[in-house]
């Protein structure tokens, strides 16, 4: 534009051409990191979705394989809960329990699966959710069902979504009951 | 300070290398990053399938009526098919399962399920293995 002691600067021209490049290079680079920001977010809650749905089915068949018997109940048609108990009664005069005592009663509240352990008075006492509450997702259980096609054995299904990606996922796998005596609320 | 009468890049050159420079970079990145790890949710879909014919192995040999060789799908066939990749197209799964005699004794069984599938042209597959003891039935 002007030259001041010898030097030479930008000359006017210039800028009014590559001002709008300029605009266009710092929108294409915000873009572009947004971009970055929100794949890297629907990536992690997909990470998420995915590790709690195989926490529902792990714990579960954790609680399942030491289960002295096991109960159904029915909410809904994609909505069930079960119970593992682990008390074995003894018909003298007095129950006596074993040292894993009392029963575990997994159930679906509000999109969240969510253990209860019954400590001989309440299930409310020991309540811990299995999914949900994760800052870098917003998972939702669709499904929970269970079955049971073969001796003690236990099928377990899980169907969850995350609100975030719209992505689902859906796992079943079966567990092993050596030790269980009793199944109620099985077709 | 002597200033010397040097003639750098002009803005506009500046400029336009840095738009060429973004553009390669933006082609560049949205390529790398439209690789998904989709196989991770598959990979735990079939470990489960695993469980559950490892789980139905393990009944039947408490019942003493788990053949010994190939044996087929013995859970439920809706779980193997699954839209777990995110695509439209569902992936379908293959179980393979072997059971045979563990060392000397007759009453412990091994089990081997192999679990294979295929996303487009690429084959995938994991593999189970346990230990097992079968109810010796009396004639």
């Amino acid at each position: 534009m002007s030259s001041k002691n010898g030097q030479k600067g930008f000359i006017l021209a210039e800028f009014i051409i590559a001002l709008p490049l300029l605009i266009l290079l710092l929108y294409g680079l915000a873009n572009m990191t947004l971009k970055i920001i929100s794949l890297a977010r629907e990536q992690m809650a997909n990470y998420v979705l995915e590790t709690e749905a195989h926490e529902v089915l792990r714990r579960i068949t954790d609680d399942a394989r030491a289960a002295y018997s096991v109960q159904r109940l029915i909410h809904d048609k994609n909505l069930e809960e079960v119970t593992f108990v682990y008390d074995v009664p003894k018909y003298d005069g007095f129950v006596v329990f074993t040292d894993v005592r009392g029963r575990r009663r997994y159930v679906v509240d509000k999109g969240r699966v969510i253990s209860k352990r019954d400590g001989g008075f309440s299930y409310d006492i020991y309540t811990t959710p299995v999914t949900g509450g994760n800052f870098f997702a917003d998972t939702w259980v669709d499904k929970l069902k269970f079955s049971s096609r073969s001796e003690n054995v236990l099928h377990v299904a899980v169907e969850m979504h995350d609100n975030i990606t719209r992505q689902s996922v859906k796992i079943s796998t079966s567990v092993f009951m050596p030790g269980c005596k009793e199944k109620t609320g099985f077709e | 300070m002597k200033i010397l009468n040097e003639r750098g890049f002009m803005l506009l050159q500046v400029v336009f290398l840095a738009m060429i420079t973004s553009i390669v970079a933006m082609i560049f990145l949205n390529g790398v990053m439209q690789v998904k790890n989709r196989n991770a949710t598959l990979r735990l879909t079939a470990i489960h399938l695993a469980n559950e014919q490892i789980a139905e192995s393990e009944s039947r040999a408490a019942q003493g009526i788990l053949p010994d060789g190939s044996i087929s799908w013995l859970g439920v066939d809706d779980d193997l098919t699954t839209y777990n990749s995110g695509a439209k197209e569902p992936v379908k799964f293959d179980v393979k399962t072997n059971v045979e005699n563990f060392s000397d004794n007759v009453a412990l069984k091994k089990i081997t399920v192999k679990v294979e599938w295929k996303v487009g042209e690429e084959n995938f597959q994991i593999e189970s293995e346990k230990i097992i003891r079968e109810k010796i039935l009396q004639p």
